[in-house]
């Protein structure tokens, strides 16, 4: 192949589209199964699917999607994960937990976890369903638009979303099933329950939805928004998620505003391990402790629910005007114990 | 210098040098002529024809070297494909494909996804691959789907002719597009195997040519076009008979011929083609040279 001919089916990436659907759709178009496709286009040296080419988008992919589409390769590289960086978590790196980002716990060719959410609504208001990178975002455990809750699985056999493996053990099948249709077992994920959200306190998902709308628009810098609160926000999530003085601060929140606590894992686990409905609540715990800024956490320190020097544990990248608070805490503390 | 006899395009090419006029004389060029014409307009009309379960056919018949896939060429490049980077997928409106050496289902299919440059198993079952390219081409928007050397569906058994016969008649079903066949009078026996395509493909003919006005015509329009720099008035009875029996009525040896003699023009700085350069063209008519191998086995 010298001369690069565009793939004769080459429809872009929808607004916000994962990379990984995008290339299920485009398989599609082109009459071919996913796997068919991808070797076809990449070769059998090139394995696409036992990896998250959404978050490690290798080069040789970007650079094939971009030239047989005619799609820019900076269009191409803004539906990975790519586009949060330095506003959801600092630095990309090939393994371990990015801050935020849910993990597909890949094994070979399937997803042992639940990273990737979806609204039911935003699937069935689609004219062709895809999935977007905004519901690989951890805190994004339900739709700002809808105020609906998402989903992390499939509600009939409690699979995760592989639209990957759409066709997987239907040789016979002959025409393709739109991503939203569950790969186990062939429910549409469109019909899946659309549970309200429970507003406990307005102001906190208030903050939230709008930051969720930021995400799903691809985290704009020219926003106003000051994305070091996301930052500090998973350090509050990470403080209700702790076992410190067993649990504490999780319980002062459930105490203050009425809800109950979220369900913890044995051991310790980051956010993102945790499963949509716990973190759904681990997140919203943090959320109201943001509100009133520093005032709950003030609060909570008073309550004997969170000691200062937990603020900046293992937080190098905390942002200065948090850091500032933490230091002034801190010198209370020495103060209240020097008296 | 007198440049009457001449083209507009071609007084352009006599400012260059021999080589290159060669060179243009010998590229291949299209002549207009009426029956040419009538047939192009034929697939205008066709190329616009609203969509219906079914679809008015076309089939092309001539000899062999008549001009056929000139013409149909000449109608593919007025409606090229467009590679459409900025839409959902490339266009292509006419599609030509030559028909595969032998009535195989799965090589055509193989010939139409290569066309596209579209991802493909080669060697995936025949349904897949089909319903691959019916997806492609709805895909791609196809207009019209051009298939030339037809006959070479008799180059397998009835039932192998006859299945690949169905085949033309799924697609042109399943696409709703006109399907435009080109070949030679053998297919035109072929397609009438099968009553139902026969009575859907529409002949027409592109005989051999006639001595009269028209091949008249013709030479003048061809010496319009070579780039000589003296009148050869082709046209004149003793060489327009001369040029019609060397050429026996086949528009595509009188291209050969008229090239070869243009050439010799041009290299003997004669400038025009008369007897002389005639009598010098290494020239054996299609006839002779079936006789030729005859008379050596």
């Amino acid at each position: 192949m010298t001369e690069m001919h565009l793939w004769p089916a080459h429809p872009h990436p929808y607004r916000g589209e994962l990379l990984s659907s995008w290339l299920v759709r485009l398989a599609h178009a082109n009459g071919l199964k996913v796997q068919t496709f991808c070797r076809l286009s990449f070769g059998n040296e090139f394995q696409v699917w036992n990896r998250d080419i959404d978050r490690l988008a290798p080069a040789w992919l970007l650079d094939t999607m971009s030239k047989k589409t005619g799609t820019p390769l900076s269009r191409v590289e803004s539906a990975t994960l790519h586009i949060y960086k330095g506003k959801l978590f600092e630095h990309e790196k090939a393994s371990g937990q990015l801050p935020w980002i849910l993990p597909l716990q890949i094994y070979h060719r399937k997803r042992m976890g639940f990273g990737l959410q979806f609204c039911p609504q935003c699937l069935a208001e689609d004219t062709e369903p895809y999935f977007r990178l905004a519901w690989r975002v951890a805190p994004f455990t339900f739709c700002p638009t809808h105020q609906c809750m998402l989903h992390d699985q499939c509600p009939r056999c409690s699979q995760g979303v592989a639209f990957h493996r759409i066709e997987l053990g239907h040789p016979e099948l002959n025409s393709t099933n739109p991503l939203c249709i569950c790969w186990s077992c062939g429910y549409d994920l469109r019909d899946s329950e659309r549970a309200p959200v429970h507003n406990w306190s307005s102001h906190a998902f208030q903050s939230w939805a709008k930051a969720l709308r930021l995400v799903e628009n691809g985290a704009p810098i020219n926003s106003r928004f000051d994305y070091s609160k996301l930052s500090v926000l998973h350090q509050m999530t990470k403080l209700v998620l702790s076992d410190g003085i067993r649990g504490r601060l999780a319980e002062f929140i459930a105490t203050e505003t009425g809800q109950p606590k979220p369900k913890k894992l044995p051991g310790r686990f980051p956010v993102e391990s945790y499963r949509l409905p716990e973190r759904h609540q681990a997140v919203g715990f943090a959320w109201w402790l943001l509100g009133r800024w520093p005032s709950r956490v003030k609060r909570a320190w008073h309550a004997k629910s969170l000691r200062f020097n937990w603020l900046l544990r293992d937080y190098a990248e905390a942002p200065v005007w948090y850091r500032t608070f933490a230091k002034n805490i801190r010198t209370a503390f020495l103060e209240i114990s020097h008296q | 210098m007198n440049t009457e006899h001449l083209a507009e395009s071609a007084i352009k090419l006599l400012d260059l040098d021999d080589v290159a006029r060669i060179e243009r004389i010998r590229s291949p060029r299209w002549i207009g002529y009426p029956k040419a014409k009538e047939i192009l307009t034929k697939l205008d009309e066709l190329l616009t024809y609203p969509k219906s379960h079914r679809m008015p056919n076309l089939l092309i018949v001539g000899d062999t070297n008549n001009g056929k896939t000139m013409l149909i060429q000449r109608f593919c490049n007025q409606h090229p494909a467009d590679d459409n980077p900025n839409g959902d997928g490339v266009h292509v409106p006419v599609l030509y494909i030559q028909a595969p050496p032998v009535p195989d289902e799965g090589r055509f299919y193989n010939a139409i996804l290569e066309l596209l440059f579209a991802p493909y198993k080669p060697n995936d079952r025949v349904d897949k691959k089909q319903l691959q390219v019916i997806k492609l081409l709805r895909y791609v928007g196809l207009k019209m789907l051009v298939i030339d050397e037809i006959h070479h569906v008799l180059a397998g058994n009835l039932n192998k002719q006859r299945a690949f016969l169905n085949v033309l008649k799924f697609l042109g079903n399943e696409l709703q597009v006109p399907i435009v066949a080109v070949g030679t009078r053998d297919a035109f026996r072929a397609l009438q195997t099968d009553p139902q395509l026969a009575n859907r493909f529409e002949p027409a003919m592109l005989p051999r040519w006639e001595m009269g006005t028209d091949f008249l015509r013709l030479l003048v329009s061809f010496e319009r076009m070579l780039p000589l720099r003296k009148a050869s008035n082709l046209h004149s009875p003793e060489l327009a008979n001369r040029l019609f029996s060397m050429s026996e009525g086949y528009i595509g040896e009188l291209a050969q011929l008229l090239t070869k003699a243009a050439v010799l023009a041009v290299e003997s700085k004669e400038e025009r083609i008369n007897e002389n350069v005639l009598d010098k063209v290494s020239w054996v008519s299609p006839t002779d040279r079936k006789r030729q191998v005859d008379r050596a086995m």
